[in-house]
């Protein structure tokens, strides 16, 4: 596939006039249904895009633009709450969250103008990292349709894979926006926890959980990020959180490839990272990571605790609604104990100070986002670096790294496999360091695919 | 509260090995420091008004 008009490009058409909001929503219309393999939408409504997209090109025509990005469509995962369309996290087992109202990144992205686009199709809850958990069928790769997106948020990036969108939003608790963003070869942000609101995005694990944006181009994060950043209200754990400000990284930046038992990857991942940080001028050091049986438990005990916790009536009331799989993830959350539970805790505290204090002197820390490319569907088991694991595992990998340690997070497309599918590098950043990761994912991102410094 | 359906054998499995994991996990080898739990919110950032 060649490269898709990005966010970026989009604004530059609006604002010179080329384009009109009504004239990209008819092709990201057009281009939805040129794809129905994807299965990347659980709701899309022709009617009310083309009611947004109107509104916002006579906007443009009396010179009342609300922002940069008022009249561009965007995509979202179908557990933020929207107004004007049902929210059903793609299971049986309806959210019990009032309906009618916006999660506040919808309602930020709408007050800048933004057409919100459709509901994308999800992995069942987001308790899962396939996508082929979800009660609207299976997602399809844009790269090759016999491969998974992964997930949870994989109609989000399948959707803008195949460029019917230039962005979506996902949401990440292990991995979720990161992972579909590198099989579906685009870029994934998972901001610092605390900084991006949580508020109307039905929550798989509240400690662990982030909203963001996944996108084309590395610059269509920013463009989005000041809509995603901030103190809200209504989500206690933004009461610190910073606007965003887009900054740049002076200095060579100090990179910590992470490696060793537990963060094993195939030959043919590990080949494509290395020859992509031959490309970058960052000073690179290799460490490992400890323990990560214990942390990766912690991860896990964590996620399903506070799952179960938030399920707990809706699985008294309607057990039979979950997907088996999810009703027996539910299931251990409530077997762990409170102790158990609080260990898990504490791990996550050393793991904190793991990473701040005891890795060598970093900028950002480098992995690849997947241990293998995108496998393909009907695949339960992986095969990587002498490891066998189960699919589900293997998605994960990496990636709740990020989560437990409340990091900011980047996936961007660094090369490809032999089969032609996408393979992704994960920069991790430090807590509340969003604006550092992305000047730092800026200076790679161009090294390697020759974005805008 | 709703009749809890069984679980088929292989759900049964996956929530044994599931909960295998995690507890050889969390108890296993020697982790340094043990700390406090980790905390994300804080009182006074909880908003009477909302």
């Amino acid at each position: 596939m060649t490269r898709n008009e990005s966010l970026s490009d989009q604004i530059s058409t609006l604002a010179e006039g080329s384009q009109t909001p009504s004239s990209l929503a008819e092709q990201s219309i057009e281009r939805a249904k040129q794809y129905p393999e994807l299965n990347a939408f659980a709701a899309l409504d022709e009617i009310n895009i083309r009611s947004q997209a109107e509104a916002a090109t006579q906007r443009r025509k009396a010179g009342k633009t609300l922002s940069p990005i008022d009249g561009v469509s965007i995509a979202i995962k179908d557990n933020f709450l929207t107004h004007d369309y049902p929210t059903t996290a793609c299971s049986d087992a309806v959210p019990l969250e009032k309906n009618g109202i916006d999660a506040t990144i919808v309602s930020n992205l709408r007050a800048a103008g933004a057409v919100i686009f459709a509901k994308t199709n999800m992995h069942e809850w987001a308790y899962g990292a396939t996508n082929n958990t979800s009660n609207i069928g299976i997602t399809r790769n844009p790269h090759n349709l016999d491969h998974i997106t992964g997930g949870s948020s994989g109609g989000s990036g399948a959707a803008v894979a195949a460029g019917i969108v230039t962005a979506a939003l996902g949401s990440d608790t292990g991995g979720s926006i990161r992972i579909p963003s590198s099989a579906c070869g685009i870029y994934g942000f998972k901001p610092s926890y605390g900084r991006a609101s949580r508020y109307g995005v039905l929550p798989l694990s509240w400690s662990l959980d982030a909203p963001g944006p996944m996108t084309t181009a590395l610059e269509d994060i920013e463009y989005l990020l000041p809509y995603i950043l901030g103190p809200d209200p209504k989500d206690y754990s933004t009461a610190n959180a910073q606007k965003f400000t887009s900054t740049t990284f002076a200095k060579q930046p100090r990179l910590v490839n992470l490696k060793g038992p537990g963060l094993e990857r195939s030959a043919e991942v590990d080949e494509v990272i290395t020859t992509a940080l031959t490309k970058i001028d960052c000073s690179i050091s290799e460490a490992e990571l400890p323990n990560v049986t214990n942390f990766f438990a912690a991860w896990e005990a964590i996620l399903h605790c506070e799952a179960s916790a938030y399920h707990e009536k809706h699985l008294q009331q309607h057990p039979e609604k979950f997907s088996p799989v999810t009703r027996a993830h539910l299931e251990a959350g409530r077997k762990l104990t409170g102790v158990e539970l609080l260990t898990a805790q504490r791990l996550r505290t050393e793991l904190m100070h793991v990473i701040i204090n005891d890795l060598p002197g970093w900028d950002a820390i480098v992995l690849p986002t997947l241990p293998v490319p995108a496998p393909m569907h009907g695949q339960d088991w992986q095969e990587f670096g002498g490891r066998r694991e189960t699919t589900q595992d293997s998605m994960t990998w990496f990636c709740w790294v990020g989560n437990l340690a409340g990091l900011p997070c980047l996936s961007l497309p660094v090369g490809k496999s032999a089969k032609g599918l996408p393979i992704g590098m994960m920069l991790m950043g430090r807590p509340g360091g969003d604006e550092e990761l992305l000047a730092i994912a800026r200076k790679i991102d161009f090294c390697i695919n020759g974005g805008e410094e | 509260m709703a009749d809890q359906p069984e679980f088929a054998d292989d759900e049964c499995r996956r929530i044994e090995s599931t909960l295998k994991r995690i507890r050889a996990g969390l108890n296993q080898g020697e982790v340094p420091r043990l700390e406090e739990p980790a905390h994300f919110f804080k009182p006074e950032h909880v908003n009477d008004e909302e």
